[in-house]
């Protein structure tokens, strides 16, 4: 472990997302909303080519 | 520029420095000055790693992308969301819990100090070069508007940026880059607003798009599997990936960033919202840049983008040649506009077959434009042999000084200003971070006090500030930017990343295996991208599955005959 001149006391880790309930519920959210990116891509190259 | 626009511009300049020097007072230790003292929200860690990210690059390079080639650069984004949720789940957690100040500190609490020291020296050769281009970036605007040689420009901005980073530390870098992306993000708006007001009445935002896709700039989404394909969703999904893992993961650069987090869950939660939002802001860059293009059918764009090297062939002997290939140019863009105006009345009636008719008018007409440029610049290689030959960058600073009201052009430029003021002092603090954690106070000079530690920092980043402009002053003669950044940090990253994830995830693996491994992948690395075997962004992946893949071989080998250390469970 590496000594510092100036530790940081260690902080609670406790708290929550927003939105959701738990971290994993939001990691969920941003695959979902990178997919969700990649169709409406794929819709705007389709429609415009 | 007008007087309105130099004012914004000095006034906006003068505000962020003095911000920056005003936020930095106060720290006087090593911790507050790399670390900020880890006080900060979610929203500036949120903030400072977009900011940090997104540099003056990003705001020149992408809209040219897009004018020359489309939209398909956003796809090298999408591994970011991927990243981040891998960061928050392994990295974070660990970087907070062992109180690291950089990320190569944890590689020898896991491994040994070889290899910490290895992955530092990589990361050294890769910031310190790129950060050279991220500082001509912004040189560029000036030179074209005062019309003089980017030395003399690369100088002045590297000088300034030296100085600010010098004087603040991480929380003064933090703060600014706040308040840059929010300038930022009102600048780009207005930017997007203007291009649509500037186009012809009869063209809105939908046509101006169509127009553009039809000639193959809405090009967002590719799902062939060509491996030399730079930009798919596979090489953004899997190469994007690694490359961002890699960044966002080993770069002190951003670890620093986020290690500035008031607790795991603010870098967490700052990282997620990166992830968020990344993407879409990166396309609205990139769709500026598809709307100029429109924007560009119905007004003749210059002959070449950048003026200084125009003006230099204007003042030469071949002046009369170019004269010529600027009637032909001309004529050119001419005939294309006719065929602009017909794939409109095409859209309006929705006639698919005559859609179909004009679009390969309309991309013979490209070709021939195109093929006469070439002779331009052909010609400018004839005038001087080392002319820059490459107007990607000059394109959206092109259509800024030309075309945008007054106050908005210095606006949009203290805009560019600003992004790379941000991004060089990130840089520039975590060179000078890694250069005094990594090397000096390890390696060294274990005992000094803070105070010399702290004045260590701010030498370092002295030096590595000289050594970036110096940098910078070579980056004239690389072609885009962005993408020059980008295969700089392929054939590096890979590697760094390889090395984190065997000191994650394979615990049986020691530091002597890790480092031979990382030292032939490396070797391997630079020989593919040589033969340019494979695009690019390929060469994250392969970097990172050759460390983990030739770690445990060369463990278990030296299990085999009696050689392997001891390991670290941390």
């Amino acid at each position: 472990m590496a000594e510092h001149d100036n530790p940081v006391p260690e902080k609670p880790e406790q708290e929550l997302p927003p939105f959701v309930k738990t971290w994993k519920q939001f990691y969920r959210l941003l695959i979902g909303w990178l997919v969700f990116l990649i169709l409406i891509f794929y819709a705007f190259t389709k429609y415009f080519e | 520029m007008s007087v309105i626009d130099w004012a914004v511009l000095i006034l906006t300049l003068v505000v962020i420095v003095v911000y920056g020097i005003y936020k930095s007072r106060g720290a006087q230790n090593i911790q507050g000055y790399l670390l900020g003292n880890q006080s900060l929200p979610w929203y500036h860690v949120c903030l400072s790693v977009m900011a940090t990210q997104a540099s003056a690059i990003t705001f020149l390079s992408a809209p040219g992308l897009a004018y020359s080639s489309g939209m398909s650069f956003v796809q090298f984004y999408f591994g970011v969301p991927l990243a981040m949720i891998v960061l928050c789940i392994t990295f974070v957690p660990i970087f907070h819990r062992l109180k690291v100040y950089t990320a190569y500190e944890y590689l020898e609490q896991r491994f040994d100090l070889k290899t910490r020291a290895l992955t530092a020296f990589l990361f050294l050769v890769q910031r310190g070069l790129s950060t050279g281009i991220t500082i001509y970036a912004p040189s560029i605007i000036l030179s074209t508007i005062l019309n003089i040689n980017t030395t003399y420009t690369t100088l002045f901005i590297g000088s300034l940026v030296v100085f600010y980073t010098v004087y603040g530390g991480t929380k003064a870098v933090s703060y600014t880059q706040m308040l840059q992306m929010s300038i930022i993000f009102c600048g780009l708006f207005a930017a997007g607003i203007m291009v649509v007001h500037l186009l012809p009445a009869d063209i809105g935002f939908v046509k101006a798009i169509n127009i553009a896709g039809k000639m193959g700039r809405a090009n967002a989404i590719d799902f062939t599997f060509d491996p030399n394909n730079q930009y798919t969703v596979w090489t953004g999904l899997l190469g994007g990936f690694f490359l961002q893992l890699s960044y966002f993961g080993t770069d002190q650069s951003q670890v620093g960033r986020y290690l500035s987090g008031a607790s795991v869950s603010q870098s967490r939660l700052g990282l997620l919202m990166n992830g968020l939002v990344k993407i879409p802001m990166q396309f609205l860059i990139l769709l500026i840049g598809v709307l100029v293009f429109t924007f560009y059918q119905y007004n003749k764009p210059p002959i070449f983008f950048n003026s200084f090297e125009l003006n230099k062939l204007e003042n030469s002997k071949y002046n009369p040649e170019l004269n010529k290939i600027k009637a032909d140019y001309d004529v050119a863009f001419k005939e294309k506009q006719v065929e602009v105006n017909k794939m409109n009345v095409a859209l309006d009636k929705d006639d698919k077959s005559l859609i179909d008719r004009q679009r390969k008018a309309l991309q013979q007409a490209d070709e021939k434009e195109k093929s006469i440029r070439k002779q331009a610049t052909d010609l400018m290689v004839k005038n001087d042999e080392h002319a820059n030959t490459k107007d990607n960058n000059y394109i959206f600073l092109s259509f800024v000084t030309q075309y945008l009201p007054q106050g908005l052009i210095g606006l949009l430029i203290a805009i560019i200003f600003l992004a790379s003021m941000g991004s060089t002092a990130s840089a520039l603090n975590s060179l000078a971070s890694t250069t005094v954690i990594d090397i000096y106070k390890r390696l060294i000079k274990k005992d000094a006090s803070d105070h010399e530690y702290l004045q260590a920092s701010r030498l370092a980043t002295v030096f590595w500030g000289v050594i970036c402009i110096v940098m910078a002053l070579y980056a004239s003669k690389i072609g885009n930017l962005l993408e020059a950044v980008n295969i700089l940090g392929s054939y590096i990253y890979g590697t760094i990343l390889g090395v984190f994830l065997v000191a994650f995830y394979v615990r049986h693996v020691n530091g002597r295996a890790v480092f031979f491994a990382a030292l032939a992948t490396e070797l391997v690395i630079i020989i593919i991208g040589k033969l340019d075997l494979v695009a690019y962004l390929w060469l994250n992946v392969i970097g990172c599955l050759l460390v983990v893949l030739l770690s445990v071989i060369i463990q278990s080998m030296m299990k085999k005959t009696g050689i392997a250390g001891e390991k670290n469970n941390i």
